[in-house]
């Protein structure tokens, strides 16, 4: 299957162009301060949720879904697919979590019989990809997976057999968290908050994270744009391998090991901040890479990433995204027409 | 492998099923052949003014309890599918839909932690131990994919869909697939607020339906590409035919007023399967029997398959299991096509004339070899999935 679009909002805006902008600059984003849970955390700028005639349909929806719109309506920017034959797989660790405690909360402060029938619809994970599909009127298969280990590249692999099966002509598959008040709350109680606001892989062991949330479609077809597969075990051979370290709760010791032998090996999690889905804010940087046919610098030193950096010019052959959970790898190869992978 | 161009057979190996009508295939049979509505209760959780009908069922660990719903519907179609210990090298995929074990959503949790400021973090590891179909993978040490299907109501149908797909691309031999959920406070407030849920129990189709009753349980079958079947020397008559799943691309809480997205997943699920409206025995429908759910299911299978369409909804001896319901129905769907007979539609009377059909009342033989079941979610998914029984299998 083939990257033909690509959507994305993060903690440094909404949009490919903020995406390109951010990894241009080369600086780490730092995250605010929550006063309640004294944890730094990296949110989507609420500028970037406002304002948009895109979330028109989503005006009075949570901060999840509108994070879905605005990624997934980019990713279909310019598909010739007919709406029936357009397909949706939205991936994610914890889903509207926010919204779902916003639920509970409000059942605890009015009581049962005051509960927020819109609330409600939005606390269900699949009412984002369902937004979708009514904002832009498609008939195809929509899905909503959740996992922690890797959502995201059972999501890849699962449209590459939509495609494959002739079920679609393309796929909207798509990874979408986000923060909140308990879940800074857990990081403070279970690891630790980065003291300095900027999100980075666990160092020495020990994790000190900036809870960060995003979310990033890829628009998935049969021969057109750069050629993407999934596979078990990665290749650290490739051009470039970008590492999804600092994953919430993910396997950085591993992830060191692979990048020992890496050509290039680097990490973006300081624009992104630590979430379990990571891997597909590291593939939208990947496509960027192949669509600029350029290395984007570090955004931080190799000492406090313990990854070694990246190339210099273009990267000549394909870009890996390696992400690592438990005792499994799993790997995102993106490779241009005619390369070898 | 079949040759290139030709998809891959997958036969249903194994079945396994617990809810309030039934802790297993046996005593569900009992159940529904005898058409007699199982035991309710009545919601214990919710301070609502209404008493709202639930199926629960009998016993069980009131902590993790999905997860425990799940396990024992997997045993039962492990064993079913002569897979209680893993031949060596046999890859075994894991695709379970649910809507309450996706959520961290413990109001105890929340209530200390809005409280105190520092509540116990057990139910935060619990959840971080991993997704339902995770927990099971490695419960099972199952070492092929695991996925777990967030889809709402169409969960359980959707992983079928999900576990089809791999094994047609050859990325395991067999798949646990279905779903599972346990009652829980926040969906029975959420559905009174939407104003889905009934004050007494639900009647499918019933000109007098006033609207669903949540039930819990889980309903597994183990899926398998026909020649693993074969090669282990299993020789079942009852395969999965074909899966359609589409959106209604309509709105978030209403259902298409037409039933697009539900008809373009029948006609998917028939295309794949090969076969004509005509040729199906009977459907096993979403059947809420809320007011808008059941109408709008009702006019679009009898417009597919003519105003003599023979359907029916299990629901009124389950409830409505959310993302368990898609598994328990084709359960139950392979069951009669098993058995040979349809079971009643517990708790019709009335017809509604606004519905083109009244659903089956009494057990009645199976004359063709195919039947459907389909789930409609909120959000406007639907799921859909052929069944076959074939008397001869090659």
């Amino acid at each position: 299957m083939n990257l033909a679009g690509l959507g994305i909002v993060f903690p440094g805006g909404a949009g490919v162009p903020a995406l390109r902008e951010a990894l241009s600059a080369g600086r780490p984003l730092v995250g605010e301060m929550l006063a309640k849970e004294q944890v730094p955390v990296l949110k989507v700028p609420a500028a970037a949720l406002t304002g948009n005639p895109v979330l028109a349909p989503a005006r009075r929806a949570d901060r999840f879904c509108k994070m879905t719109l605005l990624a997934a309506t980019e990713a279909l920017a310019g598909c010739q697919a007919a709406p029936d034959r357009i397909g949706i797989i939205l991936a994610t660790a914890f889903g509207p979590h926010g919204t779902v405690f916003k639920f509970v909360n409000d059942l605890l402060e009015f009581g049962d019989e005051q509960a927020s029938p819109t609330v409600f619809s939005q606390s269900v994970h699949a009412a984002a990809a369902s937004m979708v599909a009514a904002a832009a009127h498609l008939h195809g298969p929509a899905l909503t997976v959740a996992d922690l280990a890797f959502p995201f590249e059972e999501a890849l692999a699962l449209a590459d057999t939509w495609l494959a099966d002739g079920r679609c002509d393309a796929v909207l598959a798509g990874a979408v968290d986000e923060t909140s008040d308990v879940l800074a709350h857990v990081v403070r109680r279970k690891w630790a908050p980065a003291p300095d606001g900027i999100a980075r892989p666990a160092q020495a062991g020990q994790p000190a994270y900036v809870p960060g949330e995003g979310a990033v479609f890829v628009r998935l077809e049969r021969g057109n744009g750069p050629l993407l597969t999934v596979a078990d075990a990665p290749d650290v051979s490739a051009a470039a391998n970008l590492f999804n370290a600092g994953a919430l709760g993910g396997d950085d010791a591993a992830l060191r090991r692979l990048a020992q032998s890496a050509v290039s090996a680097q990490t973006f999690v300081s624009l992104l901040g630590n979430v379990r889905i990571g891997s597909a804010f590291h593939l939208a940087v990947a496509g960027l890479m192949r669509q600029d046919d350029r290395f984007y610098p570090d955004v931080l030193p190799a000492d406090q990433t313990g990854f070694s950096g990246g190339g210099t010019g273009a990267p000549k052959g394909p870009i890996q995204v390696i992400s690592a959970c438990g005792s499994r790898v799993r790997a995102i190869s993106l490779q241009a027409h005619g390369e070898r992978g | 492998m079949p040759p290139a161009g030709m998809k891959a057979e997958i036969a249903i190996s194994g079945l396994g099923v617990v809810s309030a009508a039934g802790g297993d295939v046996a005593a569900s049979l009992r159940t529904l052949r005898a058409g007699r509505r199982p035991e309710w209760i009545v919601c214990p959780f919710a301070k609502l003014p209404v008493e709202l009908p639930m199926f629960a069922v009998p016993g069980g660990p009131n902590v993790d309890r999905t997860f425990h719903l799940a396990m024992q519907a997997v045993g039962q179609a492990l064993a079913d599918a002569g897979l209680d210990s893993l031949p060596e090298g046999f890859r075994l995929g894991v695709c379970l839909g649910t809507t309450v074990a996706c959520q961290l959503n413990d109001i105890p949790f929340y209530a200390e932690y809005r409280a105190t400021g520092n509540p116990s973090l057990e139910p935060v590891e619990r959840f971080a131990a991993g997704s339902l179909a995770e927990r099971v993978a490695r419960e099972t040490r199952a070492t092929g994919p695991a996925l777990t299907v967030v889809n709402a109501c169409s969960s359980g149908t959707d992983a079928m869909g999900v576990a089809m797909a791999w094994l047609r691309a050859g990325r395991c031999d067999a798949v646990l697939a279905g779903g599972a959920d346990e009652l829980s406070p926040i969906p029975t407030v959420g559905f009174h607020a939407l104003g889905l849920t009934s004050p007494e129990p639900c009647k499918p189709f019933d000109r007098t339906r006033r609207g669903l009753n949540l039930g819990e349980g889980a309903g597994i079958v183990v899926l398998e590409r026909a020649d693993s079947a074969v090669r282990r020397g299993r020789k079942g008559n009852l395969f999965v035919a074909g899966f359609g799943g589409a959106s209604d691309g309509y709105h978030l809480t209403a259902p298409h007023p037409e039933g697009l997205g539900l008809e373009i997943s029948i006609r998917a699920a028939l295309n794949e399967a090969g076969i004509e409206p005509a040729e199906v025995d009977f459907v096993n429908a979403h059947g809420t029997s809320t007011p808008e759910n059941d109408r709008i299911e009702g006019a679009t299978l009898a417009r597919i398959f003519g105003a003599g369409v023979r359907a029916i909804s299990t629901k009124g001896a389950t409830g409505h299991t959310l993302g368990a319901a898609g598994g328990i129905e084709t359960v139950f769907t392979a069951l009669a096509l098993r058995e040979g007979w349809i079971p009643p539609s517990i708790g019709f009377a009335e017809r509604d004339e606004g519905i083109p059909f009244a659903p089956l009342t009494e057990v009645t033989p199976v004359v063709r070899r195919h039947a459907l079941s389909t789930s409609l979610a909120f959000g406007g998914n639907n799921a859909v999935v052929v069944l076959e029984r074939r008397e001869n299998p090659a």
